[in-house]
């Protein structure tokens, strides 16, 4: 009796002294109901981040970034094509080939979408699944149609008219209960994580802020049936692993079926699959920040001080243009200091950017050339060919991949260079074999391979879009001239 | 259960009255004039063991959270009892440690330091921090709190 009552003393004397004083809960302004997508409603709860999102509506302050000054002017349309002319020969076929524009702020993807060339929307309301947050709505009530309707049929069935223009929103990436994050495209980079071999159920935060950005900052398929129409969308990561999805593995995906040939290169006539946007590969493939284990986040949504209270700023944008804020807190040398490096790096992948496009675009043009003697009667000689269009493929999509990634290499520096390298190996590797058959089959081949760019960059599309001289940019280093 | 006859009664009272003597000594120690609890939370007493010079220095030379104790951190301070539970356990840890010679080179956190560590954080910022996410640890952007990144031993 005595040994419970002293057992049951001290037990409360712990009790007593366990007990701490009670966590303070801030008010909890309004119940955000599940499934809403009125971003209004969701900034009432949390107002300074709804702020902060809206302003990605907003120009950044012009020169932050030597190369990506896709929002530094509000109307934007800085043509990529007229940046990098080799691309309007490479792209000329499809949609990239017209209309392809440096990208402005979050707030401006729906709309530019509807401002380019229709042709590049002409895949169908597949190209909805990664700018409006109606994408999951949309194709749980369409099905398979969602990805063949055509664009603007699907945008039509959007409930909230006043909402047909809004690009990402809180929905894409928080939950409404705890705004914990969420992967809200589940049925594209859930998939893909799980292709991957990844337990999507068991994601820790800092993982999930580079994931809810990898929902779109990423490359995908989008497979035809064989009337060219869309029939889905993938993200090519089987057979990689989480923190190393290569090129290599990418590239052997998008070549293991015919369905993800989306297009045909006119100069060349071959159906290509195609890489768009491919930071989150790129970042994580051991680039030494994502290895010191910083996120998306950490560097383009960096902890700002707003009154009391630290809150990710939601405001989207290069770190370039917001003074460094992202690096500043790791790195102590001063933003200049920072800037030179940045820019050493860009200058120095653009460099080889060029090398790697004109390379493959005179490659391409061999092939034009090529297929003109065969339809001439010229025998080209089989397996010079078939080995010049193997390599030309690897040169094509390594040349793409990094010329879609919008970091200009500083993601990844020396696997951006890497694959620019070996992009640069095939394409000359295959100018060879192409000029060796063409000079077997009696046909002259000049030393420099017009490339006829003129034909490509000008008059495109319904716009009748030319290319814009100011816009070039050259190699810093200068080599491309002797090319 | 021991059966309650009149001679262990006796001794039951002379064991009752030696333990209240023992627990008013130690009380005595702890917190009247020797004070050794509080200089056992003490700075000087972590620095003590030389192994922890190193740290010491560090920490004297930072230029936040000098003025602190070893043990704001790096003990749970949610309420006193856990705190001398960890104190407990952590000193006698230090102690075989030390005396046994099985310092490591890099003397480096826990899992369980670490948790503690971020909780210590959380407790006096906490209301600069009661928008974000708090499930990485502070320390990997600010840098400067680790030890070893500070002061006399800095490395970077």
């Amino acid at each position: 009796m005595k040994l419970k009552t002293m057992i049951l003393a001290a037990a409360l004397g712990l009790f007593a002294a366990g007990c701490s004083p009670q966590k303070a809960e801030p008010v909890k302004a309004v119940q955000i109901p599940d499934g809403t997508i009125d971003p209004e409603l969701w900034g009432k709860a949390y107002p300074v981040e709804y702020e902060m999102w809206g302003k990605t509506a907003e120009p950044n302050e012009p020169g932050g970034s030597k190369y990506k000054k896709g929002n530094d002017n509000p109307k934007g349309n800085v043509d990529k094509l007229s940046e990098y002319p080799y691309m309007a020969l490479l792209f000329n076929g499809w949609g990239f080939g017209i209309s392809y524009n440096e990208p402005r702020g979050h707030a401006h993807m729906m709309q530019d979408q509807l401002e380019s060339d229709s042709s590049r929307v002409k895949a169908g309301g597949v190209c909805l699944t990664c700018k409006t947050p109606y994408a999951n709505q949309l194709l749980k009530s369409m099905g398979a149609e969602y990805y063949k309707t055509p664009y603007k049929d699907v945008l039509a069935k959007i409930p909230d008219k006043k909402y047909a223009g809004l690009g990402v929103a809180c929905i894409d990436c928080h939950d409404n209960k705890d705004l914990s994050l969420r992967i809200s495209r589940d049925f594209t980079l859930g998939a893909a994580l799980r292709d991957m071999g990844m337990d999507t159920t068991k994601i820790d935060h800092q993982q999930k802020r580079s994931l809810v950005c990898a929902q779109c900052h990423v490359t995908y398929v989008i497979p035809k049936d064989k009337d060219m129409k869309s029939v889905g969308v993938f993200f090519p990561w089987k057979g990689s692993k989480p923190g190393n999805i290569t090129i290599e593995n990418i590239i052997s995906n998008i070549k293991s079926d015919p369905a993800n040939g989306e297009w045909k290169q006119s100069v060349t006539g071959f159906k290509l699959g195609f890489i768009r946007h491919p930071e989150y590969e790129l970042f994580s493939n051991n680039s030494v920040h994502w290895k010191a284990g910083a996120s998306c986040a950490d560097c383009h949504m960096p902890y700002t001080k707003v009154g009391a209270h630290k809150v990710s700023d939601h405001r989207v944008m290069s770190p370039m243009k917001n003074g460094y804020k992202g690096c500043l807190q790791c790195h102590e040398e001063s933003s200049e200091w920072l800037r030179g490096q940045i820019i050493a790096i860009q200058d120095r992948t653009v460099s080889l950017q060029l090398r790697s496009g004109y390379a493959t675009a005179t490659a391409a043009k061999l092939f034009e050339m090529a297929n003109n003697a065969q339809a001439a009667g010229k025998t080209i000689d089989k397996t010079l060919y078939d080995k010049a269009k193997e390599y030309y493929e690897e040169a094509f999509y390594r040349c793409a991949f990094i010329g879609a990634e919008n970091s200009v290499g500083f993601h990844n520096p020396s696997e951006a260079m890497r694959i620019l390298g070996d992009s640069i190996a095939y394409a000359t590797k295959s100018e060879a074999l192409l000029r060796q058959a063409l000079a077997q089959a009696g046909v002259s081949v000049p030393l420099k391979v017009d490339l006829e760019l003129a034909k490509y960059m000008n008059n495109r599309g319904a716009g009748k879009l030319n290319f814009r001289k100011e816009l070039e940019i050259t190699d810093p280093s200068g080599a491309q001239n002797r090319f | 259960m021991p059966v309650f006859s009149k001679l262990n009664k006796k001794r039951l009272v002379a064991l009752a009255i030696a333990v209240v003597v023992v627990l008013l000594v130690t009380a005595f120690l702890l917190v009247g004039p020797p004070k050794l609890l509080a200089k056992s939370d003490s700075v000087g007493f972590c620095a003590g063991c030389h192994v922890m010079e190193g740290e010491y220095d560090a920490l004297m030379h930072s230029v936040a959270h000098r003025r602190g104790k070893c043990t704001d951190c790096h003990l749970p301070n949610e309420n006193l009892a856990i705190h001398y539970v960890w104190k407990s356990i952590d000193g006698m840890k230090d102690v075989i440690f030390f005396y046994s010679g099985r310092v490591p080179e890099r003397i480096r956190l826990s899992e369980h330091g670490a948790n503690v560590i971020q909780a210590n954080c959380i407790r006096c910022h906490e209301e600069t921090v009661s928008l974000i996410n708090t499930e990485q640890k502070c320390w990997s952007c600010h840098r400067k709190i680790n030890h070893l990144h500070a002061g006399a031993i800095e490395t970077l």
